[in-house]
């Protein structure tokens, strides 16, 4: 490969931002960046709204000039490079939905070849292999034919892919691939990122707010916080308390047990709950979202015992008042919320 | 499942073929048919022998054939294929519908030329302004006008980068001209206003042998242009940051596409006149028949149905019989305004361009 | 007894009906050839009615009693005015009016005027050069504030459309006196220069203004005889397109009567009417083809003129057989033509140069004085 000594992406003293009529340093939105991406892996960035995640990929794919510093990819300064030869070295995918009609998928993803067709914009047959590849790769050769404007969120999602992949750069950047997606939409679209990044050694950044996924499909995390960006693994960050951080002064907290961010709740009573898992596990998050805290001590007020009538189970709460049976954990914690109440 | 969708192309491609030997055919009927119509009515005899063995009848018909006739014709193929190229572009770059080739303000500025010229340095010169100097002076007139808007909007369209700004201030640009005019008519007298009203009607007929070869030269250099263009608009569709990130330079293209624009449509309204509404309307057209966004099918197609509609123009022209002749502008006018109508009511399906 | 009630301003409805009304005091005076006017004259003053005096009107008419023994110019109402005659002081709206008043030889009395640039008359050019001759404006620009410093004893004013009695109602206002003169609309030489007798009527010279039409008019009609045996009658295109329009004088036009009077053949003699109209070009150039001369073509000085305005005009016969003669002999050099100035007092000069360019045979010692010839 060429260049395997050199990083294929690097960041160096890069500062974004919106330059404002003339006066740099001005418009700037987040500290000088010092960022490194050795070889083909999916690197996440995740920060809250507004801190600057659109902005630092625009930046990267060359879409928007940085205010100072320096982006090289596989080497090459981003902004001494051409900018065609910029384009077979990166590739973009945005929100932006695009709305054009007589427009059918395979030309679309055609549009992929830009950077290395002639004046004409005639395909080669090397550039109809690598477009059939790319369809076959994202999963859409049923959609070949189909109308842009009639394309669901997903299937869209898939065929702005597809497109960056016949651009064959080595790095794909994308904005928030996976928002307005559902939970199989979703995964289907990071499998297929994942393979690109260990099949076709692409290297990958992309921005989400989906913390689960964060957490679970990438290879390295740029968390994007008010006093600086932190990277590592997902896990180093957890031991580093990383993600304490990634919402300042908020109620979230990083529940390490369920390995998911919730807002921290005022808990104010104990409460036992016995019985089988996973009908205690479920009891027992039911209970922590009104209010309590469950432990494992028989030395509260009340206790849950779990039984299972036939095949139905049963919620039996034991305290001053005697024994109240419940057929749901809805009519358990509705019970327990109106008697907060009182 | 792989052939199926295989001949699904070649069947659009087919249909496409078809369709262009079907119009292209269709425009040299047009033609014909515009050569033989006119005020002076040529009998029908002769009209197959003019066409097949042209010097062997000198005369009156001849000459009015290869004078007067021939010229027009010949200018309304012109006219109606630049502006439809230069809407198409338009309407691509700017991302809207309504877009035509004077959203510059490019029209405005050649009215203000010509205006300057009938009607504000005329009012001194009278006895000068009518005969000689007439037809050159107002075509350069028109040149100017039109030149100097195009300077103002490229020097603008390399420091802004939204476009819609752009559009915003070629529309200002158009509306200053205008009020410029609106000024120097207020000041006129009838006969000077008549002649610029006259002229703002557009005309066809009014080209001789030199000034027509001028003008096809000029138009060649902006189709050459367009030639340039036509695959990055393809990728313009997708949007500019799409289109940024696929490596192209989108000022250079901007710069390109006005220049192109420019040169024809401003061309075309120094020689005729401003013409309006084909350029908005053609593009749509070549777009419902070829249903295609692909601008290396569309600028084809623009270009040839934009000389049909032209051509079609010029005949319902000559429609009211041999004394007078409608304005070439009130029936682009009375042809274009259903499609434009047609546009913006099914606009809901559209959100950008088709 | 009339003019006793004019001075004490009696106010009876109309106590001037009884004057500008049929009496038999009042005689006709000849007018043989106008037909936009009538006069009646007893003697002392004279009635001048004008009717029509622009295209399209219909029943209109304006009455003007020119008398020497009135104290003051008056106007009565919008269509009744007295003047006091000899005027001393008149702004003229067109220049054609400066030939009448030079053929009067009263051009001292012209106090200002409209149009300076197209005056041909030597001597209203140098007092334009001294700048003692100020221009006033036509149509709406028309500076009423100047006409009225003037104190001119009448406006002698125009009108191609309605319109003009807007002017002729602001002026009113002013009190000052004005007359629409309307020889433009004549049909023929002799009934346009036949005005001359109400010029004289206000220049209290009406004696020479009949002497001096009845002169040229017998001229006139003498060069008309001699036409009359003509056989072979030229045929004649005249005009030019002015701004990609060619306005075609109809077959009752005067220039249409000229070019009958000198025994040549108007090549669009069939149109029924005497303005001008568009025409396309294509339909002028079908019967301009052959056409054996081109008249009266604009304000071309030569005939590469022409073919800056339609190079198509380098095929039509008269311009290859070299007969192409245009009525701008006579410039003032600032856009003047003699032609509308003292043409119009002039037509048998013109009629001779006509008969001389179509049948040079018949005045074979003529000069052209308004025609030249386009090389």
């Amino acid at each position: 490969m060429i260049g395997s000594e050199k990083p294929m992406l690097r960041l160096e003293d890069l500062q974004i931002g919106y330059y404002r009529s003339g006066r740099r340093n001005e418009g700037r939105i987040y500290s000088p960046l010092n960022l490194e991406a050795a070889g083909p892996e999916m690197i996440g960035i995740i920060g809250r709204n507004g801190i600057g995640k659109s902005t630092l990929l625009r930046t990267l794919a060359g879409i928007q000039p940085p205010l100072q510093g320096k982006v090289f990819i596989r080497g090459s300064d981003s902004r001494k490079t051409a900018r065609s030869e910029l384009a077979r070295l990166i590739s973009f995918v945005s929100t932006e939905s695009v709305r054009v009609q007589n427009l059918r998928v395979m030309e679309l993803v055609s549009m992929g070849r830009f950077p290395y067709t002639n004046w004409l914009g005639k395909l080669t047959g090397d550039d109809m292999r690598i477009i059939q590849d790319a369809i076959e790769h994202t999963g859409i050769q049923h959609l070949r034919h189909k109308p842009v404007h009639k394309l669901s969120d997903g299937e869209r999602q898939k065929v702005m892919i597809a497109r960056a992949l016949a651009q064959d750069t080595p790095v794909i950047i994308l904005d928030e691939p996976t928002a307005f997606l559902d939970l199989p939409a979703r995964h289907e679209i990071l499998r297929i990122l994942s393979n690109l990044t260990r099949q076709r050694s692409k290297l990958i950044v992309f921005s989400t707010h989906d913390l689960a996924i964060a957490m679970d499909e990438v290879d390295k995390l740029w968390l994007m916080t008010d006093e600086g960006l932190l990277e590592g693994a997902p896990e180093d960050l957890l031991i580093n308390h990383g993600f304490a951080k990634l919402f300042g002064n908020s109620d979230m907290e990083f529940d390490t047990g369920n390995m998911a961010f919730r807002f921290s709740r005022d808990v104010s009573r104990n409460i036992s709950v016995h019985g089988d898992d996973p009908l205690r596990i479920y009891t027992c998050k039911a209970m922590e979202r009104i209010g309590y805290r469950t432990i494992r001590d028989q030395d509260t007020d009340y206790i849950i015992h779990i039984n299972m009538a036939g095949n139905s189970p049963q919620w039996v709460v034991t305290g001053k008042e005697g024994q109240i049976t419940f057929p749901s954990i809805y009519a358990l914690t509705t019970h327990f919320i109106k008697t907060n109440r009182i | 499942m792989a052939e199926e969708l295989t001949s699904l192309d070649e069947g659009r491609k087919t249909r496409s073929y078809l369709l262009s030997i079907s119009l292209i055919a269709l425009l040299l009927v047009f033609f014909l048919v515009d050569l033989f119509t006119g005020p002076v009515s040529i009998p029908m005899q002769h009209v197959f022998a003019l066409i097949f063995k042209p010097d062997n009848n000198p005369g009156i018909w001849h000459s009015i054939l290869f004078d007067f006739r021939l010229p027009k014709a010949i200018t309304a193929v012109m006219a109606g294929s630049s502006l439809a190229v230069s809407g198409l572009q338009m309407q691509t770059v700017f991302r809207n519908p309504l877009a035509g080739p004077d959203v510059l303000g490019i029209s405005s500025g050649a009215s203000l030329g010509v205006a300057l010229v009938i009607l504000g340095f005329g009012s001194y010169f009278e006895f000068n302004s009518s005969a000689s100097l007439s037809s050159w002076m107002q075509i350069i007139a028109a040149w100017i006008g039109s030149g100097i808007v195009l300077f103002l909007v490229l020097f603008i369209s390399l420091r802004i980068r939204d476009i819609m700004t752009i559009l915003i201030l070629g529309i200002l640009f158009g509306s200053a001209a205008s009020a410029v005019v609106s000024i120097l008519q207020y000041f006129s007298n009838q006969s000077m206003l008549k002649a610029f009203v006259v002229w703002s009607m557009g005309n066809l007929g009014n080209l001789t042998g030199s000034q027509l070869q001028v003008l096809c030269l000029s138009l060649l250099i902006g189709f050459i242009l367009t030639l340039f263009s036509m695959r990055v608009l393809n990728v313009l569709l997708l949007g500019e940051n799409y289109s940024r990130s696929m490596g192209v330079n989108i000022r250079f293209t901007r710069f390109l596409v006005f220049a192109s624009t420019s040169i024809l449509s401003g061309s075309i309204t120094a020689f005729c006149g401003p013409l309006a509404f084909v350029g908005i309307v053609v593009p749509h057209l070549a777009r419902m028949i070829f249903r295609t966004a692909d601008h290396r099918w569309l600028i084809p197609a623009c270009f040839v149905l934009g000389a049909l509609l032209m051509l079609l123009a010029d005949l319902i022209s000559q429609f009211p019989g041999s004394q007078s002749v409608l304005p070439i502008n009130s029936v682009t006018a009375i042809l274009g305004i259903p499609v434009v109508i047609w546009v913006i009511v099914s606009n809901r399906r559209l959100v950008n361009i088709s | 007894m009339y003019l006793i009630l004019l001075m004490t301003g009696c106010s009876q409805k109309h106590p001037l009906d009884a004057v500008f009304s049929h009496s038999d005091q009042f005689k006709k005076v000849s007018v043989n050839y106008a037909s936009g006017f009538t006069m009646y004259s007893d003697g002392k003053n004279t009635r001048v009615n004008i009717t029509n005096p622009w295209q399209n009107a219909h029943e209109v008419e304006y009455s003007c009693l020119l008398s020497d023994t009135i104290a003051v110019s008056r106007i009565v109402d919008e269509h009744h005015i007295l003047i006091k005659t000899p005027v001393r002081r008149v702004v003229c709206l067109s220049t054609t009016h400066v030939g009448f008043i030079s053929f009067l030889n009263e051009t001292g009395s012209i106090v200002g005027l409209s149009g300076r640039n197209f005056v041909v008359n030597k001597e209203l050019q140098d007092r334009i050069h001294k700048d003692e001759l100020p221009d006033v404006g036509y149509d709406e620009n028309l500076n009423y504030e100047l006409v009225l410093k003037l104190k001119p004893d009448v406006v002698l004013a125009y009108g191609v459309s309605g319109t003009v009695t807007n002017t002729l109602r602001k002026l009113n206002e002013l009190g000052i006196p004005t007359m629409l003169i309307a020889e433009y609309l004549e049909e023929e030489p002799l009934a346009k220069m036949e005005w001359i007798k109400v010029f004289g009527s206000l220049y209290d010279r009406e004696g020479l203004a009949i002497l001096k039409f009845d002169s040229v008019s017998n001229i006139y009609r003498q060069l008309t005889t001699l036409t009359g045996g003509v056989r072979n009658k030229p045929s004649v295109l005249l005009g030019l397109p002015w701004r990609g329009t060619w306005y075609i004088s109809g077959g009752k036009s005067y220039v249409a009567r000229l070019i009958e009077d000198s025994g040549g053949e108007y090549l669009f003699r069939d149109l029924p009417f005497k303005e001008s109209r568009p025409i396309s070009l294509e339909k002028v150039y079908e019967r301009a083809l052959n056409a054996e001369f081109w008249l009266n073509s604009g304000d071309a000085l030569a005939k590469k003129d022409l073919f800056s305005v339609d190079q198509r005009f380098s095929r039509l016969s008269p311009v290859i057989h070299d007969q192409v003669y245009n009525n701008n002999n006579l410039l003032s050099g600032s856009g003047g033509n003699a032609f509308f100035e003292s043409g119009v007092v002039e037509p048998e000069i013109i009629l001779s140069d006509l008969i001389y360019i179509l049948h040079p045979q018949l005045l074979p010692s003529h000069q052209l004085k308004y025609y030249r010839k386009l090389q």
